[in-house]
């Protein structure tokens, strides 16, 4: 039996490298081509990397748009969103937790039904809806979504995570005196941590990369957040792919980062996988 | 019909724009005790890239010096290819832009739902500027139904593009006014080479975008025409005669002859980045590309512009942008000395200097302001030669559907996916139902 393992062992981590390799790939032709010096040739077959490597592609973006204000803008977004978006889906999907039978399927069908809805049908009425009251070139728009959970999905992972546990658990610490936002905050929450973070991460990638709602609602070019920050540094330099490389690695550096921090809170199975390799 | 997504969201437009003009019913066309002197805040909106913007600001900055109550409060859309997007939420929402650009294939839908404001009366008392200053071709693209909706501030149209310097080092003689169809393909040829010996070409003789706005000079340079009747079209034609002829050479350069590069090659790299980087011989593209090239070429190749190869006759496309006004503008007079300036003579002279437009007033076009530059193409006066032979795509209110599924069917055929009858017979039937949409708009049974 031991014998065998030690044999197959390394097979697997070669295995698990090659599928590695397949999804890091795009990463590191981003990172290699923006750290290209510039003006040399477009690689005519795989390059991996071209020396001398170089950090001057990462200082021209600034040269062609304001870096530095929409990644505060759009910083400023998330940083209002996320949280917000935790706080309303998480309320509903305990409320659907606690909800009878009958309304959970009701609730559970309308959710799904707003999940198919596609956005672009939802552009001109809010559109008009926020012109009308005057929001037009803020964040207002950006954000609000968040006041509804931002998307059923989230509302139904928390769902999913909340009915995992048995509603007397609840009910007992309702009977201990506890209100409604004590078991929320103090029960809850801890129980569904997995479901938190995921939900904390995904919608931060949501309003880090949203594109089509800025570019509707926002009119000053000092308001524009990264992703039309994108958009702009594309029309100026349209075949620099050195800058245009930079400027993503930028873009999705925050993103990249905070996924690789929260692994450990939500892929239990990196025991199982532990325990695979070895 | 195909419902593409163009199509979708000129319905999606339709309805919303008519629901709230019918709610709106009341608003007057016209400010009724406002005196619209030369002052107020009216929006502009554009859609242009950074470096361009400057001299838009420039243009702005001396408008509002020569009228100190006047303020234009700029808005670019970043994204040029969401610019319906944005426009029909605008319009939808009714804040409408007072002035904004937009393409000629683009104003149809705009005009037949009554959201400009044609201008010909305003053209006729200007003190500024006379009908007859502008390049014939380049005001009649932005007429419908016999009115003038917008005033044009661009007569750019198709050119070819090419690597001076490679043509000198193959020895082949420059391209000039009255190049023929065979020696732009023996050029090309010459110019398709493996340079390394890897077996692979690395310098294409020729790089050229497979749509419609390509391939109709070269329909029309061979004779033939894309629809029966440029006024009142019912069809496409090139299913058959010279049209079916220019399509099969057309797509030849690609699938025969190879002096375009691949769908694989294109992927890789695509033609304006192997144009400047100087593995592309000819590049066709209109007079917009300029300001890029200048940028990004810099000195280390020569290259300059040649006018479309001839073949039964000459030819080339309109590429052409025009200052509209919206008819929900509450402050039309300012509005219009607005569009005025901008595409007289004042405003014309400082959007020159970017390189980016072939001046639509014949003064500014014929100056040394747009004719002599320090920077390349030195061969500028061809865009003016040009101008008696440039046609225009059909002004319809359903032009972009066709042109999107008519792209489509030329890009299948171009790499090889479809035959050209194929292709041609499926534009053909597919575009049946856009004609007839737009010949009830125009009011033709």
């Amino acid at each position: 039996m031991k014998s065998s393992r030690a044999v197959t062992t390394p097979w697997r981590y070669l295995g698990l490298a090659a599928l590695m390799s397949v999804f890091v790939f795009p990463l590191w032709w981003m990172l290699s081509y923006s750290l290209r010096p510039v003006g040399l040739p477009a690689p005519t077959r795989l390059e991996l990397i071209a020396l001398p490597l170089t950090l001057d592609n990462y200082a021209r973006v600034s040269q062609y748009i304001s870096l530095g204000r929409f990644f505060g803008n759009s910083l400023a977004v998330a940083g209002l969103a996320v949280p917000l978006t935790v706080v309303t889906a998480s309320w509903a999907g305990l409320a659907l937790a606690h909800a009878a039978r009958a309304e959970q399927a009701t609730l559970i069908t309308l959710s799904v039904a707003a999940l198919l809805m596609p956005a672009s049908a939802l552009w001109m009425p809010r559109f008009i809806l926020f012109s009308h009251l005057g929001w037009l070139d803020s964040f207002v728009p950006l954000v609000l979504p968040a006041l509804m959970g931002t998307s059923p999905f989230y509302v139904l992972l928390f769902y999913f995570a909340f009915a995992r546990v048995p509603l007397e658990f609840y009910e007992s610490a309702q009977l201990d005196g506890a209100n409604p936002f004590q078991v929320w905050y103090w029960l809850a929450l801890p129980l569904a941590r997995p479901a938190v973070i995921a939900v904390a991460m995904l919608s931060f990638a949501f309003y880090w990369s949203n594109y089509a709602d800025p570019l509707l609602y926002l009119q000053t070019e000092a308001h524009y957040t990264l992703p039309i920050g994108m958009k702009l540094l594309e029309m100026a330099r349209p075949s620099d792919f050195p800058v245009l490389m930079a400027a993503s690695a930028i873009v999705i550096a925050p993103v990249v980062f905070l996924f690789a921090f929260a692994q450990r809170f939500f892929l239990q199975g990196q025991i199982s996988l532990e325990r695979w390799l070895n | 019909m195909k419902l593409t997504r163009v199509y979708l969201f000129n319905v999606a437009l339709a309805a919303v724009v008519i629901a709230v003009a019918a709610c709106n019913g009341a608003a007057p066309a016209t400010p009724a005790g406002v005196p619209a002197g030369l002052a107020g805040e009216i929006s502009f909106y554009t859609s242009e890239g950074p470096e361009q913007l400057i001299s838009v600001k420039g243009v702005i900055d001396s408008f509002q010096k020569l009228h100190p109550g006047a303020t234009i409060q700029l808005v670019n859309i970043p994204d040029d290819g969401e610019f319906d997007k944005k426009m029909a939420a605008l319009f939808a929402a009714g804040i409408p832009p007072d002035v904004f650009t937009i393409n000629y294939r683009r104003f149809g839908p705009f005009a037949i739902k009554g959201a400009l404001q044609p201008v010909e009366q305003y053209l006729a008392n200007s003190q500024i500027v006379k009908a007859g200053d502008y390049y014939p071709a380049a005001l009649d693209a932005f007429k419908f139904k016999g009115r003038q909706y917008c005033i044009p501030q661009n007569l750019s149209s198709l050119g070819v593009y090419y690597n001076q310097s490679l043509f000198e080092a193959a020895q082949l003689p420059l391209p000039k006014a009255g190049w023929t169809w065979d020696e732009f393909l023996r050029d090309a040829k010459v110019l398709t080479q493996d340079i390394n010996g890897d077996g692979r070409i690395d310098q294409y003789g020729l790089g050229v975008q497979p749509s419609a706005l390509r391939l109709a000079a070269f329909i029309w340079a061979h004779g033939g025409d894309i629809v029966d009747n440029a006024d009142a079209p019912t069809r496409l034609t090139i299913d058959s005669g010279p049209a079916l002829e220019a399509f099969q050479w057309f797509v030849n350069l690609q699938v025969k002859e190879r002096v375009v590069p691949s769908k694989a090659d294109e992927a890789t790299e695509g033609d304006l980045s192997r144009f400047e980087h100087g593995t592309l011989g000819m590049y066709l593209n209109s007079r917009v590309e300029t300001p890029e090239l200048r940028a990004t070429i810099g000195d280390r190749f020569q290259w300059d512009v040649a006018p479309m190869p001839v073949d039964k006759t000459t030819a080339t496309v309109l590429h052409s942008d025009g200052y509209c006004i919206s008819s929900g503008s509450t402050n039309k007079d300012l509005a219009w000395a607005f569009t005025e300036f901008a595409t007289g003579p004042d405003g014309q002279k400082q959007i020159v200097l970017t390189g980016r437009t072939v001046p639509s007033l014949q003064a500014v076009a014929q100056s040394p302001a747009f004719l002599v530059s320090a920077e390349p193409p030195a061969n500028s006066q061809v865009y003016l030669d040009m101008a008696p032979y440039i046609r225009r795509v059909p002004v319809m209110t359903t032009w972009l559907e066709v042109e999107e599924v008519l792209n489509e069917e030329i890009k299948r055929a171009f790499y090889g996916d479809a035959t050209v009858e194929e292709a041609a017979q499926s534009a053909v039937n597919s575009t049946l139902e856009y004609f007839k949409l737009n010949l009830n708009d125009l009011g033709i049974p």
